[in-house]
């Protein structure tokens, strides 16, 4: 379901991580005005806190995914193992915070 | 979302699990630099840790994965443990950190940032496509303006 896989070009991942930072802006606005939605309406699935703290999980996880499959072929000489490590905590951080 | 679940199980046990199995290897290298500073030890948790998430693993709900994460540990770093634990106990002496005092895995530097979205809704003056367009609503109250207007004159 998640098609978003390693070996593409690096400006498909800058592509794909522009589009996510915006899906990232728009779940977090959907949370701040979630409180002040949930009075005025019965709220539907996908807009309870739980759903949007799932999406917004997800696209802080494909986000940083996208960064590691940017830097993971070891081009950049700047990028140490022990980046790529931290990269790989945070996208499993982020897909712990979706389980 | 149920959908979804198989492959956020399946990358949230790839990336930990491949997080861990480099940081074993970056600290194998500072050991090889420096063999008395107890990095063997660390790496050594590390893979206790390793050998937690697979445990935990295998009570978790089935995804694509999961076999292949299996053999990886069973390949890459079960065979490790023994020997590496004899080497602390006989040679290095060495104190083994706990889970809660591993820090070696550095909180990422640069974080991803929202942006909010370039608002589409308003045409590019320049564009000749939308020079005629208005909605139904807006074609209405202009044409009341109008006689409004034209009734006033």
């Amino acid at each position: 379901m998640i098609f978003l896989k390693s070996g593409s070009s690096k400006n498909d991942y800058k592509g794909s991580l522009e589009k996510l930072r915006y899906a990232k802006w728009g779940a977090q606005e959907m949370i701040n005005m979630n409180e002040e939605l949930a009075r005025t309406m019965k709220l539907p699935f996908e807009l309870r806190p739980d759903s949007l703290s799932f999406l917004l999980g997800l696209c802080e996880g494909m986000s940083y995914l996208c960064f590691y499959y940017m830097f993971e072929d070891g081009s950049n000489p700047a990028v140490t193992g022990e980046n790529l490590a931290s990269l790989e905590k945070e996208v499993a951080k982020w897909f712990f915070v979706c389980r | 979302m149920t959908e979804l679940y198989p492959d956020i199980l399946s990358l949230y046990y790839t990336y930990n699990y491949n997080c861990l199995l480099r940081t074993i290897g970056e600290l194998g290298k500072k050991h090889e630099l420096e063999k008395t500073k107890g990095h063997i030890g660390a790496q050594y948790a590390y893979m206790l840790e390793a050998q937690e998430l697979i445990k935990q693993m295998k009570n978790d709900d089935k995804f694509p994965d999961k076999d292949a994460i299996k053999a990886r540990f069973s390949k890459e770093i079960e065979p490790l443990m023994f020997p590496t634990q004899e080497k602390i106990n006989q040679v290095y002496k060495c104190p083994i950190p706990k889970g809660d005092q591993l820090d070696h895995i550095k909180p990422i530097a640069t974080k991803v940032t929202a942006i909010e979205p370039k608002n589409i809704r308003i045409p590019p003056p320049d564009a000749p496509y939308f020079t005629g367009f208005f909605s139904e609503k807006i074609e209405s109250v202009r044409s009341s303006i109008v006689l409004f207007i034209s009734n006033k004159k």
